[in-house]
């Protein structure tokens, strides 16, 4: 609360008995949420990483993670920024954009984003949210009338055809937007999951034809009663486009992109910055790095701007772009003076949702298990509890990752954000990269109150 | 509470004085007698800037009331927002009656329906004061005629109802959080529904016929061991009219309208005011606005005091007596120097008292639905953990509406008071402005330290 230098004594009198009211009124609760660190102009040159709390030595251990991949041959090539307090420690790149022409790493290369487009997506989401467009209690069948008659797959019987039920309340947006409605990607065994291959939902020609085609496919559990990685966030793209009237690229790049100066964030890569563009490989476990096509997942072609956007996988971007929008997200919603989203929405994004009967371990995605203090948020993971997840994050990191292996987290409580990117569908050990990242930038930050 | 009267007259929380001085020493110097007038709360617009919103972004909120005129979703409206007890944003939308095209003004009364409950939650507290009543006190201490209340327990082979003993007499604190076995009787069907509306306990002449009425009928389920909406405000109006030897009427009005300067609240809108009440409508099977007569049980004849003042529902108020009103109670009891209740009783009344074993989802009245991280309180809902319940507000936050839509809430982190008034009880098409009116105000709170 800020107490005027009025003129009028009586007013920050009352100010001050206002004040003293609300704490009397309210002890149990927190204050008045921290005041934003205010924030310069993003700059990105680094500073010493002891004047924000990180042991110059200790961070050591990052590079060397990370050389030691490419080393191995397990890893082309890579791009890092570790920030904290809104300050960059250190901008870095490692090895090759790509082996065959020896072009080396370099900070404008652009990589594909996969499934980090979703926080992305999220944000989209939120953006119409606050202009009073949808609630998370909506059904989902409210902005897709498509979706109002979708049956739950509850097994299958003597012949192997499925059993459908009614969902015992409509899918929600909030279900949506955490992975619970009962959506899939179609990689599992069910005739659900056939359904989503047999109908090729993902290589739909437009997000209306990927939404009619869902439209036949049963949920593949009672809304709200489980958690899979799924199409919801193409889904929500397609709730971008109809609320907003405008198409998914479109909406990102006015509100988002532009903004917060994402100069290379989009949906394809133009011709003018192909020669930027990431080689993607794959490492077998023979430890053999093979570039190759994106095959399993979309879009495959990123020459041209897709008719169908995908919110949950489509993005490319740079290091840089991506570090913008979660220092955007770090801040409370705002970059260089351009507001995106305000603090409280930030937060209720970035809180978890699931319920806690399903944060068992049964749940998860790769080493992203859904447990005790690791929830998901509206298109993020959320660590709530980074002692009961056995993780050394501060309370209310929030990230994700992409198929190819690039990664970010913001760390709210000790105001760190850090993104990685690489280009590696398949990695030897289940991309276990990003969460040994955590534990060496953890170790790294020795003065945390600084 | 101690309270030091000023040779002006002004009374300032002492307690609340001391801490102020020791968090700002500065004003410790300030400190002296001022004139009364200049602790008047004023209606003058502050620029939004100035309490931390956005005034850019507050247009998501113009736009989004304006929207629902415009679709002829709602006759008219009028809004208030306010932040650290100065008002950011008061507004008025469409019109007061649309036959004769009279527009919408700020000095429109409007019925306010269940957003009584609350004012008689105040009420109650005010006795709560005096050591009238304890929320541990069997309600029948105060109502004798409940002593031999029986529980309902489903129906036996003939169709007949099962009685059994209450586990435990209910209490004044079930009868404060709908938890007591109350019902209105038009939720359901069940034998005690029907026998609430074959009597119709609120349309007795007198709350004596009500409380022999009621007494008549079971509870609907254990005491403790659900949550319905009820009858029990209108209860608690007997009680408060038991207790203090006055009509309910007559209470409000020397003990909250008065002091608060709510001018135009009562339980009826006198002959020289009815030009400012509004016309009530609602939405027919096409989603059209047409003139409606009282949603619920009961038809209301406002032109005169009713002879069962009902604290469930009776009141009648412009936005700003109920502004008035809460903004007392953000401001820990007081408004203007006018102390009605203690800091430590308004938040007793608006700590959640609902056992988180009731906070399923399983209960609900129109879209307040008890769920993890929303509960209720004495007479008013409250938001215990916002992200949890999937809401962007700050902790704490309390509030209600009414049946013909009008709503408010007090949100004690952020300080902030948000009045809506409107005149529509339902049908096809009703946007839900309570809910998404927050999405836009908070996404408006930009610089929530400020």
């Amino acid at each position: 609360m800020t107490i005027l230098p009025s003129a009028s004594l009586s007013r920050a009198f009352l100010a001050g008995a206002l004040l003293a009211a609300c704490a009397h009124l309210s002890p149990a609760q927190p204050p008045a949420p921290a005041k934003q660190p205010a924030r310069p102009t993003l700059d990105l040159t680094p500073v010493k990483p002891e004047s924000v709390g990180f042991s110059s030595e200790r961070l050591e251990r990052l590079h060397a993670l990370i050389q030691e991949q490419i080393d191995q041959k397990h890893l082309v090539g890579a791009v890092t920024i570790l920030a904290r307090h809104g300050k960059v420690v250190e901008y870095r790149t490692y090895g090759q954009r790509d082996i065959g022409t020896a072009a080396p790493m370099t900070r404008d290369t652009i990589f594909r984003d996969y499934s980090m487009t979703k926080p992305v997506t999220g944000v989209a989401m939120m953006i119409l949210y606050e202009q009073g467009k949808w609630l998370p209690s909506d059904p989902i069948s409210k902005y897709i009338p498509e979706f109002a008659h979708l049956k739950v797959q509850k097994g299958v019987d003597a012949d192997g055809k499925p059993i459908l039920v009614d969902p015992d309340h409509a899918p929600t947006m909030r279900e949506l937007m955490t992975h619970t409605a009962g959506f899939s990607y179609g990689g599992g065994k069910t005739p659900a999951d056939d359904l989503y291959r047999d109908l090729k939902v993902m290589q739909s020609a437009t997000l209306q034809e990927g939404i009619d085609r869902l439209a036949k496919i049963p949920l593949l559990y009672q809304p709200g009663k489980g958690w899979l990685y799924s199409v919801s966030m193409d889904i929500q793209g397609y709730i971008v486009e109809k609320l907003s009237g405008k198409p998914l690229p479109q909406f990102m790049r006015e509100n988002i992109f532009t903004p917060l100066g994402m100069r290379d964030a989009g949906f394809y890569v133009p011709e003018d910055k192909r020669k930027r563009f990431a080689t993607n490989y794959f490492s077998n476990p023979q430890v053999q790095l093979t570039a190759g096509p994106t095959a399993n997942g979309v879009p495959t072609d990123y020459t041209t701007e897709p008719t169908m956007a995908s919110g949950g996988g489509g993005l490319v971007s740079t290091a840089e772009d991506y570090f913008r929008f979660a220092t955007m997200l770090a801040n409370g919603g705002q970059l260089n003076g351009a507001r995106v989203l305000a603090p409280s929405t930030v937060k209720l994004m970035t809180s978890p949702h699931v319920a806690e009967s399903l944060l068992t371990g049964e749940f998860g995605i790769g080493l992203s298990v859904i447990r005790p203090g690791f929830s998901w948020g509206y298109d993020c993971a959320v660590i709530f509890d980074p002692a009961a997840a056995n993780l050394s994050d501060g309370k209310g990191t929030f990230f994700w990752d992409g198929a190819a292996g690039t990664w970010f987290f913001v760390d709210p409580t000790n105001d760190i954000v850090f993104v990685s990117m690489i280009q590696r569908m398949t990695s030897p050990d289940n991309h276990s990269l990003m969460y040994r990242s955590h534990a060496v930038i953890d170790q790294a930050l020795v003065d945390p109150a600084k | 509470m101690n309270t030091y009267r000023l040779a002006s007259g002004t009374r300032i929380l002492l307690a609340g004085l001391a801490m102020s001085l020791a968090a700002y020493p500065a004003l410790a110097q300030q400190a002296k007698p001022q004139p009364p007038a200049s602790h008047a709360l004023s209606m003058t617009l502050v620029k939004p800037e100035t309490v931390g919103f956005s005034s850019e972004r507050l247009e998501n909120l113009h736009k989004l009331m304006q929207k629902a005129v415009d679709d002829k979703q709602i006759a008219g409206i009028v809004t208030l927002l306010a932040r650290h007890g100065k008002v950011v944003d008061y507004r008025t939308y469409g019109q007061r009656d649309i036959a004769s095209k009279a527009p919408m003004t700020k000095d429109v009364i409007f019925r306010d329906f269940s957003m009584t409950k609350p004012v008689t939650g105040v009420a109650m507290m005010i006795l709560y004061e005096q050591g009238k009543w304890l929320p541990s006190d069997p309600i029948s201490k105060y109502i004798p005629e409940f002593a031999h209340l029986k529980v309902y327990n489903g129906v036996d082979a003939d169709g007949k109802m099962i009685l059994v003993d209450p586990d435990h007499a209910p209490t004044m604190r079930e009868l404060m959080s709908h938890t007591a076995g109350f019902t209105y009787g038009f939720f359901g069907d069940t034998p005690v529904d029907r026998m609430y509306r074959a009597s119709s306990p609120l349309a007795s002449k007198n709350l004596q016929e009500m409380i022999d009425k009621l007494a008549r009928i079971p509870l609907l389920y254990q005491p403790g061991k659900g949550w319905t909406y009820s009858v029990s405000m209108d209860i608690e109006g007997y009680i408060v009219e038991k207790l203090s030897g006055q009509s309910l009427p007559d209470f409000y009005r020397d003990h909250i309208y008065a002091p608060l300067q709510m001018r135009d609240a009562g339980f009826f809108v006198p002959a020289e005011k009815m030009a400012r009440f509004a016309t009530m409508y609602r939405g027919n099977e096409k989603g059209e606005l047409v003139p409606a007569t009282n949603p619920g049980t009961v038809e209301r004849d406002y032109s005169k005091q009713p002879g069962a003042p009902s604290g469930g529902g009776g009141m009648v108020s412009t936005a700003e007596d109920y502004y008035r009103f809460a903004q007392m109670m953000a401001n820990g009891g007081e408004l203007d120097g006018k102390r009605i209740l203690a800091p430590s009783s308004v938040r007793l009344m608006t700590s959640n008292h609902v056992p988180a074993e009731l906070l399923t989802g399983q209960y609900s009245i129109g879209s307040q639905v008890l769920r993890p991280g929303f509960g209720y309180g004495y007479n008013c809902a409250v938001v215990f953990d916002p992200p949890l319940a999937n809401l962007p507000e700050g902790k704490g936050t309390f509030f209600w509406d009414g049946a013909a839509g009008t709503w408010f809430w007090v949100d004690p982190t952020n300080d902030i008071v948000f009045i809506g008034m409107i005149q529509r009880s339902g049908g096809p098409g009703q946007p839900n402005l309570q809910y998404l009116s927050r999405n836009t105000v908070y996404g408006a709170l930009v610089d929530p330290a400020k």
